[in-house]
């Protein structure tokens, strides 16, 4: 629910210093000033933290990516400037299969994860007394370490002992899961779905009980069946903390890493070569550093105008209506 | 507000600018390094993953001892290395191209001079041991450890391939150690066909380096290569290379090695071997031991040869795999780091690893040693059998040249791809490696 | 106040949720089990097939090597103090700075909060070079600050959106009323404001904790000295060349996560209160 009152803040830049601006509607006064300082005062401490450990490491990066980079006794010497990196990445196959994966990576994944964290929220959110040992057993998937679950699922899909290939080999053929395109992919996303329903579940769950007993009274008095109230009611409502969920889960798929690095290598042959790993390659294995400075910062830029496109559509309720 | 602002704009500002100035140390050229011990005592890092000793355990700590008997006034310490190769290169690769003095010396992977010397994360040695410090090893090891004439790298443990077989079940069949990957195909399929195996033939086929080092054997043997001598064109479209390829894509479509293999690494295809369910194995030299350990099925019924070869040719290869100590250019203790480095490679060095370690010495004399026959090991009396055929690794993009290989590779065994299509997509990678254009 | 007993239109949900509940429970922990089982079975009955769903010779082995070969209790040490830190820290700042991009006192808080956002996308691998040349200007390398400033630095923006979520709700007639009141502004804010936060703290908790506890390049890249490592660069080091030795590192990991499900299971009547805490009535 939105705090206080609808109206605009105003746009004129105020400030210490300056002479106090006439009396407006919407006025900032000097109990407003007061009131920003403060809360200036709150936010820099961790908004400075961010910058000074991003701001270098993400700048450092983009300029490299415009950049014919040598790896040399001094550090990096930079030859040139162009874009002949982000050229090089149009022109490569590589990089649009990876970059076709990690978008259909990405959106099954969160799809799944979306609907999946739904029904686990609004299970846990019905529970009674055991659900604090569900969310107990929910929390564990979560908290094992990432390379640690990668291996659980490499030793699971394993072709020769694990167990997954003798519970399909019991239907006939057992597949080898990770040597085909399509169950690597498909083992790759089950993986990750198992470890992060959880926090989509948890979230989703904090903003469930956030939405009063009236909207669900009401919901009743009108007649409104489970199906109804849940789309038109608990929806709406559930908006803004969807918004988050999805938004830094587009973020986390997108930068996949860990499970395909453990359990395929990006293979077979590239089919499970997400961008982030491709990035790796190419920076790390390669020693190639413009070009990989380059897919870096394409994959932000691809998933920066997502987000973006993604909080446009759903701006009103992403700001809490705070219009 | 304004205060507020002021205050993180400062912030950012300082921070980039200390990020900018960069502490690096001064740096001597190779040319000023002395060349002698040091004297007065000294401390340095040595970055390394284990190294085997023959009873399974590692041999670090003993190596170092036994340095210091010579050099009481040089201490060594161990930074332990990721176990997998290539996160051990990452790790290793950011550090020191971020200008890192430490490790002084560390343990690399025999592949690794042609793109470390492109890159400066090694440093030269010739003129600080001479070029004819290596002679004392085989002439593929020197290829590997150098780029045009240069060496980087001062090889401790070689490792070489070789062929294992289940002599119990030969012998109970009445059939031959097969010679030729022709009787390979031939007695794998009667061996499966009496089910005392479930499959023949284990090799790894998964998408890594160690597909390119299979691919490199099978292409020797057919009498082909993958690029041309001077490392600047790729040969994989030539017949003999494509023969190869065919032979290895007909032994999963045959079935005489199952189709996980495209998701075989080394352990995986231990575990076949010595769980029972194959009957020959390729692998490298410490799959001999594990074969005969206390976890293994087959213990005492395992023989061990040269890798076969194609009809009609004569030598039997293996690729060169084995690990060397490398300086890193940004050393403060460059007298201590060359002395570890090249004593280790030394007589004494070596012949202790071929008493001690679970691994080949490197230098040749040792392998063929008093020593080494003592301790009465197949692998050392067949590795002096064996042609050695280098990698492509002295090319400075070799990682790139690898990776067309092993994934063009896995797509042709796997079906995705066709032998003809397949080799020529690999062709074409390679091609664009080379030039260093490849993505 | 459960609320089944209100909603009595409701009652067929209770038998799908209890049915639900214990299909979730299952899938979840099928893989669970898989874990803890082949840490208990010796090398030799790892690579059986087919495998075996009981181990048929218990034994501890696997444990004993990860903590007395591999130094795993060192990592555990480092690794707590880590995640520990990383947490209380981000949670004090992104309260603060949640509460303070709520309101609707500084301008621009859509573009920081679109830029905290955008700062996000950066891929892990990019920033690892820079920030590994930034730390060892600064002399970070291999320390506990090494790692704990950067954790902070990523894990920041995701926590002050959660946060800001959860506080954005409240509406200004409570901070009026108590400032009316002659309380000051950290009154406010610690007695009022903070406990209506609880889900926003408790989920902030919990993320950046696992985040902290699992993430890899980068403590494997800053820290690479012995008695720094933490947990997931200590379990790279286990094996050879050749060898991924399943059961130890599935040991270790059983090691480094009962610690956590422990405290989870302590706590799980406060965490369940913390996260469904605070209703705000609208």
């Amino acid at each position: 629910m939105s705090a206080g009152t609808a109206t605009r803040s105003s746009t004129r830049p105020g400030g210490a210093g300056r002479l106090d601006p006439p009396p407006r509607l919407s006025g900032r006064s000097r109990l407003d000033r007061i009131r920003a300082r403060g809360a200036w005062g709150f936010a820099a401490p961790a908004l400075l933290v961010v910058a000074a450990v991003t701001i270098f490491p993400v700048v450092y990066s983009i300029v490299l990516s415009f950049a014919d980079v040598e790896v040399g006794y001094e550090g990096f010497t930079i030859r040139s400037f162009g874009l002949g990196n982000y050229a090089a990445l149009l022109q490569s196959a590589d990089w649009y299969r990876a970059l076709g994966f990690t978008v259909l990576y990405t959106v099954v994944t969160v799809f799944v994860e979306l609907v999946l964290g739904m029904l686990v929220a609004l299970v846990l959110e019905r529970l009674g007394a055991t659900r604090g040992w569900m969310l107990a057993l929910m929390l564990i998937p979560w908290s094992l370490v990432t390379i640690v679950n990668a291996q659980l699922w490499k030793y699971i899909y394993d072709s020769t002992y694990g167990v997954a290939t003798w519970f399909f080999g019991l239907f006939g053929e057992a597949p080898v899961i990770l040597g085909e395109p399509v169950p690597a992919i498909t083992g790759l996303m089950v993986a990750d779905i198992w470890k992060t329903t959880p926090f989509v579940a948890i979230i989703l769950l904090a903003g469930l009980v956030q939405i009063s007993e009236d909207h669900y009274e009401a919901a009743e008095l009108d007649g409104a069946s489970t199906w109804q109230t849940f789309w038109r009611v608990v929806l709406p409502q559930l908006t803004p903390t969807l918004t988050i969920a999805v938004l830094f889960r587009i973020l986390q798929a997108f930068g996949v890493f860990d499970l395909p690095f453990v359990l395929t290598n990006g293979g077979p042959g590239t089919a499970t070569q997400s961008l982030a790993i491709m990035g790796y390659k190419v920076l790390f294995q390669d020693i190639n550093i413009g070009p990989g400075a380059a897919i870096a910062t394409s994959t932000a830029i691809i998933v920066a105008a997502g987000c973006l496109l993604f909080l446009r559509a759903f701006r009103n309720q992403a700001k809490g209506g705070d219009a | 507000m304004a205060i507020d602002r002021r205050m993180f704009l400062l912030g950012g500002a300082g921070v980039l600018l200390l990020a900018g100035c960069s502490t690096r140390p001064e740096r001597t050229t190779v040319q000023e390094w002395p060349t002698d011990p040091p004297e007065g005592d000294v401390t340095i890092s040595w970055w390394a993953g284990q190294v085997a000793s023959k009873d399974g355990g590692d041999l670090r700590r003993r190596l170092i001892a036994e340095f210091q008997k010579e050099h009481p006034n040089i201490r060594v310490r161990i930074v332990s290395a990721p176990s997998d190769t290539d996160t051990n290169r990452t790790s290793l690769t950011t550090q020191i191209a971020a200008g890192s003095s430490t490790p002084d010396v560390y343990l690399g992977d025999v592949a690794w001079p042609g793109q470390f010397a492109k890159n400066k994360l090694a440093t030269p040695v010739n003129e600080l041991v001479g070029a004819d410090f290596f002679d004392q090893f085989p002439e593929g090891l020197r290829q590997a450890a150098s780029v045009d004439g240069t060496y980087y790298m001062f090889p401790l443990y070689i490792d070489e391939s070789f062929f294992l077989y289940r002599k119990d079940l030969l012998a109970k069949h009445s059939l031959q150690v097969p010679r030729s990957w022709e009787e390979v195909r031939e007695t794998a399929a009667k061996l499966v066909d009496t089910g005392d195996v479930s499959y023949g033939f284990a090799f790894q086929g998964d998408v890594y380096e160690g597909l390119t080092c299979n691919v490199t054997e099978f292409v020797a043997d057919a009498g082909g290569s993958l690029l041309n001598d001077d490392l600047t064109r790729p040969e994989t479209t030539s017949s003999e290379t494509k023969r190869a390829f065919e032979f290895m894509r007909s032994l999963i479509t045959d079935g005489a090695s199952p189709r996980a293999t495209l998701t075989y690494q080394e352990q995986d295809t231990n575990d076949a071997f010595s769980g029972g369910r194959a009957a020959f194995l390729r692998n490298w030299s410490y799959a001999w031991g594990i074969a005969n350990g206390p976890d293994s099925q087959v213990a005492g019924k395992v023989g061990l040869a040269a890798r076969p070869t194609f009809d009609g040719q004569d030598e039997h290869h293996s690729t060169i795999g084995g690990w060397g100590n490398y300086i890193n250019p940004h050393t403060q203790q460059p007298a201590a780091a060359l002395t570890f480095a090249s004593w280790m490679s030394s007589e004494t060095a070596q012949q202790f690893l071929t008493r001690e370690g679970g691994v080949l010495p490197a230098r040749s004399e040792s392998l063929t040693s008093q020593d080494a026959k003592r301790q009465q090991r197949p692998t050392y009396d067949t590795a002096a059998g064996i042609t050695l055929v280098p990698r492509p690794t002295s090319t400075a993009y070799y990682p790139k040249v690898s990776q067309g290989v092993y994934q063009n590779g896995n797509s042709i065994l796997g079906g995705q791809a066709s032998v003809d299509g397949g080799t020529s997509t690999m062709a074409s990678a390679i091609a664009l490696a080379l030039k260093g254009e490849a993505l | 106040m459960p609320r089944q007993r209100v909603r009595k239109g409701w009652r067929k949900w209770v038998n799908t949720v209890n049915v639900s509940g214990v299909v979730i429970a299952v899938l979840t922990a099928l893989p669970l089990y898989w874990l803890v089982s082949t840490s208990l079975k010796p090398a030799s009955e790892i690579g059986q097939s087919p495998p075996t769903a009981f181990p048929q010779s218990f034994t501890l082995d696997n444990f004993v090597v990860a903590f007395r070969d591999n130094a795993l209790g060192q990592y555990m040490v480092n690794s707590v103090i880590v995640s520990v830190s990383t947490t209380v820290i981000v949670l004090a700042l992104s309260f603060l700075a949640g509460y303070a991009l709520a309101g609707r006192w500084i301008r621009g808080r859509t573009a920081i909060m679109t830029s905290l956002l955008m700062l996000s996308v950066f891929p892990a691998i990019a920033v690892l070079t820079p920030l590994y040349l930034l730390e060892r200007n600064l002399g970070l390398l291999n320390s506990y600050p090494g790692l704990i400033v950067p954790y902070v630095a990523f894990n920041l923006p995701f926590a002050i959106w959660i946060m800001r979520n959860y506080l954005v709700g409240i509406p200004s007639t409570i901070e009026e009323a108590s400032e009316i009141d002659g309380a000051g502004a950290w009154r406010t804010v610690l007695s009022v404001i903070l406990p209506m936060a609880k889900p926003g703290l408790f989920t902030v908790g919990v993320f950046t904790f696992t985040a902290s506890w699992s993430e890899f390049l980068m403590a494997l890249t800053f820290n690479s000295e012995n008695s720094f490592r933490t947990i997931p660069v200590g379990i790279a080091l286990f094996g050879t060349q050749f060898t991924v030795p399943f059961a130890q590192i599935f040991a270790a990991s059983v090691a480094a996560t009962v610690p956590i499900v422990i405290l989870v299971l302590v706590f799980r009547r406060s965490i369940v209160s913390g996260l469904t805490s605070g209703a705000v009535k609208g």
